[in-house]
């Protein structure tokens, strides 16, 4: 056991942050903070594509399928970096449905998606929930019916994030409406540009749209069926650890600490007690909890690398982790004081912004990828063997 | 004791609330927000005015109804849960200052714009420095900090100063245009939408006409209308928090998922219960602590001031708190801004930092028993005082 990081793995955060301090300047920052950092705007798109051409899309794929053989850890060691410079992330597609496309997908299948993923130009939008299928997520009835050669899909998925600029849906439906809920559903690779689908951006406080995505009669070829017929249910949830991974990184956290200690070292921010002593008690305390929140997060990632199924355990990180955003997003709008609510470019800087960006986003990161109470059900059950009601 | 209100009251805040639903749905709050709107609506602190409710708790002589500052808790418990723009507590806060000193001229020249409902009025949240001026008068200086409304919808702006420097004890009161040049208003937003200031203050003069009051009658103004103005903005939070959490509970017994209500889930009952008493815990303390303002006993004060400041920090714990956890129970359906969830919980936020520092309350709780704990220990003031604070 050494919990610490390698040497290997100091010189690659080394040479993440490198490529960073390069790639993601002063334009791109202007951008993110304007547009988001889900945003598609010039400067991203370049940034990503960037990401792209250093493989990094693929860095845990193994060489022969075009991959830089390196570990989960160390993409969430990479994720991370990205993570406590505000860059645009490492999207769900790279960092859950290549892994997913991976561990299930037929040699054809990762022939045919891979590549793509790879260089950028697939990117999925994630359609699972339905507006009668939230965290009862088994219950959704979006159909698809074979005709021929051709799967046709009707229905109707909701916070379908991306959807307006993704090339294709990862899309969960409902194959075998009579067999038993789970054992009913089917995975499909549907392009988005299809005839029969439309989208309606829904803006969320966060700032980016997520959207509804209806399908009506839409045709695709058989092969649009990813894996088995029936088995859709298990990729659902496959994806979903390696997601709840991703919603578990901690290098937010660790900015947002950094950034108060920047406003609030020197001058007391107006309207604050700005007692030096129990500033430091209060950082320390968050540190900790950031500290415990890391952990989590990396022992999952490195369960992934032992060939593990981090159930239970990417349910802890993503409890811990997004409970942990609410708690630190309202320690610091308390230790920045009324000027902390000014918005973008307040009198306090980036910790004023930040603070106000994880105190929106808490919410949507505590019920998103599955509600943090279906996540203690998850560890009661899966971890410890708890009975299911 | 006696935990409800009077028959009058409860007929004021049904008044309250049955005229907000009509004039002042959410798609008005909405409108109002900064870019949309200045953050202010004329017309509706005009009508509000006319209902009597700026006027509620100054005494008779001032034009008001001599009421206290329970009956002002019922109105803005209500403008909480209706999201009513903040320059309605501002501008009463401001009156309650100036009826203080009914004689001095801020007070003639303002008071009866403000019972009239056309005069919007702002207050500093720091000290400023005060010199005095041959022939009558301060010169004041410094830093006020945010300031709500400065440099946007505010007429007017009431300036608490110390003229032993900006650490030193309150004994001056003054009110300002808030376009006199020498008010430096750096405007601003809160991510809430309000149009909130930095100012400070640059050689502002002050002559006789614009003097509230001065020595010990100023600080004894500014400790009240302070200790009020906490316990009214406690009460916003409180009404905004009760909104929250009877749209949570509509939610949670409508929507279905596992083939049941989401509320038959004992995880979904338990948020409820715990939002539910924290939120009458919390309310609990708004009460007491008005209802010892109230009282006014002076025997009484350093208790009230502890009342206040537990009002404050139940608050400031629970009713952000509460509005995550309604986003929790509402998920996506609730975090779409097309739902009115978010408004309180912007609202929220930004009224918390208002009450002041929560090390600040935290002291004033531990008041009587700091000598026990730290014998012989002596506070030293490092900062800028925040106007109002000997209150405690």
């Amino acid at each position: 056991m050494d919990i610490g990081l390698s040497t290997a793995q100091r010189e690659w955060v080394a040479e993440v942050r490198e490529f960073l301090d390069a790639a993601f300047g002063r334009e791109e920052r202007d951008e993110v903070r304007r547009w988001g950092r889900e945003g598609r705007h010039t400067r991203i798109r370049a940034f990503r594509n960037e990401v792209a051409t250093r493989g990094w899309l693929a860095l845990t794929w193994p060489p022969e399928l075009g991959g830089l053989g390196r570990t989960t850890v160390e993409q969430v060691l990479l994720m991370d970096e990205f993570a406590y410079h505000g860059a645009p992330p490492i999207d769900m597609t790279a960092h859950s449905v290549a892994p997913t496309i991976l561990r299930c997908g037929t040699p054809q299948e990762q022939a045919r998606w891979l590549p793509g993923i790879r260089n950028g130009d697939v990117e999925f939008a994630i359609g699972y929930s339905e507006p009668e299928a939230g965290s009862d997520l088994a219950n959704l009835s979006t159909s698809a019916r074979l005709d021929g050669d051709h799967w046709v899909i009707n229905g109707e998925k909701i916070w379908n994030t991306g959807a307006e600029y993704a090339s294709h849906e990862w899309l969960a439906c409902r194959t075998d409406p009579e067999l038993p809920r789970h054992r009913g559903i089917s995975l499909f690779t549907v392009p988005l540009d299809a005839p029969g689908i439309s989208i309606d951006q829904l803006p969320t406080w966060l700032g980016p749209n997520t959207n509804i995505v209806r399908f009506s009669d839409v045709r695709v070829p058989a092969d649009s069926l990813f894996g088995e017929r029936g088995a859709g249910w298990r990729y659902v949830v496959t994806a979903l650890d390696f997601e709840r991974v991703a919603i578990g990184l901690t290098g937010e956290l660790r900015r947002l600490i950094d950034d108060l200690v920047t406003a609030v070292g020197s001058d007391p921010p107006p309207g604050t007690s700005g007692d030096a002593a129990l500033i430091r008690r209060d950082l320390a305390e968050l540190m900790v909890q950031v500290d415990l929140a890391r952990l989590l997060n990396y022992r999952a990632a490195w369960m992934i690398d032992q060939g593990l199924v981090p159930a239970a355990e990417a349910s802890m990180t993503k409890v811990r982790t997004t409970e942990l955003y609410a708690q630190l997003s309202d320690a610091a709008m308390r230790l920045l004081g009324p000027a902390g609510t000014l918005s973008v470019s307040g009198p306090l800087g980036p910790a004023g912004d930040l603070a106000q960006r994880m105190y929106r986003a808490s919410p949507y990161l505590r019920f998103g990828g599955g509600t943090n109470e279906i996540q203690r059900g998850i560890i009661a059950q899966l971890g410890y063997g708890l009975p299911r009601s | 004791m006696e935990f409800g209100f009077t028959a009058e009251q409860e007929m004021l805040r049904e008044t309250a609330r049955r005229f907000l639903a009509e004039t002042w749905p959410t798609a008005m709050a909405r409108k109002t927000r900064l870019p949309l709107g200045t953050g202010h609506s004329p017309a509706l602190l005009a009508q509000m005015a006319e209902l009597g409710w700026l006027g509620l708790a100054l005494p008779a002589d001032a034009g008001g109804a001599g009421g206290t500052v329970v009956d002002l808790l019922v109105v803005s418990e209500e403008a909480g849960r209706a999201l009513v723009p903040l320059t309605l507590h501002l501008t009463a806060t401001g009156a309650a200052m100036l009826s203080g000193a009914p004689g001095s001229g801020p007070a003639r020249l303002l008071l009866p714009g403000v019972l009239r409902g056309d005069r919007v009025l702002t207050v500093g949240a720091r000290l400023a420095s005060a010199s005095p001026l041959d022939g009558g008068g301060f010169r004041l200086d410094g830093g006020l900090g945010v300031v709500p409304y400065a440099a946007g919808e505010a007429g007017h702006l009431l300036v608490a100063a110390s003229t032993d420097g900006q650490h030193g004890a309150a004994d001056v009161l003054a009110a300002f245009r808030c376009d006199d040049p020498a008010v430096r208003a750096e405007p601003g937003c809160t991510f809430a939408g309000d149009p909130f200031a930095m100012v400070t203050l640059e050689g502002a003069v002050a002559g006789r006409e614009a003097i509230v009051a001065t020595g010990k009658a100023a600080a004894t103004i500014l400790r009240r209308c302070s200790a009020q103005a906490t316990v009214l903005l406690c009460a916003d939070m409180i009404g905004g928090a009760g909104a929250v959490l009877d749209l949570t509970v509509r939610y949670v017994c409508e929507r279905v998922q596992f083939r049941r209500p989401l509320g038959s889930f004992q995880a979904v009952q338990h948020h409820i219960a715990d939002m539910a008493t924290a939120l009458d815990a919390a309310r609990l303390a708004v009460h007491q602590a008005a209802s010892g303002l109230a009282a006014g006993s002076e025997t009484a004060r350093s208790e009230t001031a502890r009342e206040v400041a537990i009002a404050a920090v139940a608050c400031a714990d629970t009713v952000p708190w509460l509005t995550r956890t309604a986003h929790q129970l509402h998920g996506a359906a609730g975090y779409v801004t097309e739902h009115d969830l978010y408004l309180w919980s912007e609202r929220a936020k930004v009224i918390e930092t208002l009450l002041g520092d929560r090390d600040d309350h935290l002291a004033a709780v531990a008041a009587p028993v700091a000598g026990a704990l730290a014998p012989g220990a002596e506070t030293t003031a490092v900062r800028p005082r925040s106007a109002g604070e000997d209150h405690r």
